[in-house]
């Protein structure tokens, strides 16, 4: 019979409820990885983090920065030879983070929840403040700030969010499905 | 004179209005009438389905039961992700009971899964390629790299048109414009438009990598079908001077179009000395 680690069994149907794959069909080839153009800034490249979630090694998993480096580009997706989703396990991966709290704290985590926050609460994103924002959590309001200047000469700054009507209707979507903490 | 859904997303609506204006003068010289639907909101990108999948459905799923409740049968998406986000919400439905539930739960009535998404490019295909359009001001001269990106072919089974790994329908409707396609390994490389905020030496990295494959080969401008990938590539190509036009610009340009009429003056990199460089304005 074949020894599968503590932890594992339940990791497996985690992944497989949160996005339908399932990391035990990966026999560790390395094609997403060689393929990912992400891959030289993780600790843990997707074939890793497929390696990991078999080993149910979920808690080395979750501080590290790789998945929140993922740009989901999909080309792990379109080229894994089992027909695994990859991306979507990267998801799964990050949603475990958001639930159990443990993330980095740069990079894709603030920008994600600036940017659902906009949705939450306008209907829409408002573009012009997500970079903003965002480099001011950082404590670098100066940064693209060149940018920002060449966008006012082109009118391309909204100094206001755009609203939809029925506001309700996407919060109600947020409180039922959450995803925002 | 067809009537379709249009679904703008936030970037036509804000930054990236100049894709918006050309969709719209182009569409009826095009036989396509293109009604926004009303009260649209965000599909969430990836920012949704990074934090749960049935929200990025959700959001998605809401447009898309608009749509059907304005009698509309097709959707038009310009936009790359938005248009990605709504393929793969329709599949994901489709195939799965219990997420539909939760996704019916939330929005309060059932899910309207028979709507049919499309991006704009296969609007253009349909309309400049198999219709045979004949350009009233053919684009003669001018060296185009076409840019797909990732998002409008991967994954496959639930977004590509054409063959994800060799798309060919951009190039074949820029050649019925009168320009010339140029051939190049980089036109379905990820630009790393999601990493264009937060971590900008990996998003310079991969797109100063595809523009400059662009300028070796010899190409004029780079065509994009996305607001994320054209803005990306403009603002993090490293200061090599490679204007990046949406392909609704260029068809408009050859349908007589005038440059600002089609917001070629709305880019950030100057595109006009190419053209006249190549008398195609």
């Amino acid at each position: 019979m074949r020894w599968v680690p503590e932890g594992a069994k339940d990791l497996r149907q985690r992944v497989l409820a949160a996005v339908g794959q399932d990391p035990f069909r990966c026999y560790q080839c390395g094609k997403c990885t060689s393929t990912c153009p992400m891959a030289p800034d993780m600790e843990h490249p997707p074939h890793l983090v497929m390696r990991l979630l078999q080993l149910g090694q979920l808690q080395e998993l979750l501080p590290s920065a790789s998945v929140w480096a993922c740009v989901s580009c999909e080309t792990c997706t379109a080229r894994c030879p089992q027909g695994i989703e990859v991306a979507r396990v990267m998801d799964a991966v990050r949603q475990m983070g958001l639930e159990e709290g443990l993330l980095p704290r740069e990079g894709a985590v603030p920008f994600t929840e600036i940017f659902l926050h906009q949705v939450k609460n306008y209907g829409r994103l408002w573009d012009t403040m997500l970079g903003a924002s965002y480099n001011l959590r950082r404590l670098r309001p100066f940064k693209d700030l060149g940018l920002a200047a060449k966008l006012l000469r082109k009118g391309k700054i909204a100094f206001r969010p755009e609203r939809i009507s029925h506001k309700e209707e996407v919060r109600r979507i947020f409180e039922r499905l959450g995803g925002d903490r | 004179m067809t009537t379709y859904g249009y679904y703008p997303g936030c970037a036509l609506h804000s930054s990236s209005r100049e894709y918006d204006l050309s969709v719209r003068a182009i569409s009826q010289a095009l036989g396509v009438e293109l009604r926004e639907i009303d009260d649209w909101n965000c599909c969430g990108a990836s920012p949704a389905h990074w934090s749960r999948e049935e929200l990025s459905l959700a959001l998605c799923q809401r447009n898309i039961n608009l749509a059907r409740g304005e009698g509309l049968e097709v959707v038009v998406a310009p936009c790359a992700a938005c248009y990605n986000r709504f393929r793969v919400a329709l599949s994901t439905l489709r195939q799965d009971e219990e997420k539909r539930r939760q996704v019916e739960e939330a929005l309060g009535q059932e899910a309207a899964l028979e709507v049919r998404v499309i991006h704009l490019l296969e609007l253009l295909h349909e309309r400049i390629v198999k219709d045979e359009f004949i350009p009233e001001r053919p684009l003669e001269g001018l060296k185009v790299a076409c840019y797909y990106g990732c998002l409008l072919l991967r994954p496959p089974k639930a977004v590509a048109e054409d063959d994800p790994e060799n798309p060919t329908k951009m190039e074949e409707v820029i050649r019925a414009l009168g320009a010339e396609a140029i051939e190049w390994p980089q036109k379905t490389c990820c630009c790393g438009a999601s990493a264009g905020v937060t971590e900008v030496s990996r998003a310079e990295r991969l797109s100063g990598g595809i523009v400059s494959a662009a300028k070796r080969r010899g190409a004029d401008l780079i065509a994009a079908a996305c607001p994320l990938c054209q803005v990306n590539l403009e603002v993090r190509q490293g200061g090599l001077g490679m204007p990046v036009v949406y392909i609704s610009q260029l068809v408009g340009l050859a349908l007589g179009k005038g440059p600002k009429e089609v917001g070629l003056d709305l880019l950030l990199i100057d595109p006009m000395p190419t053209l006249r460089k190549r008398g195609v304005v």
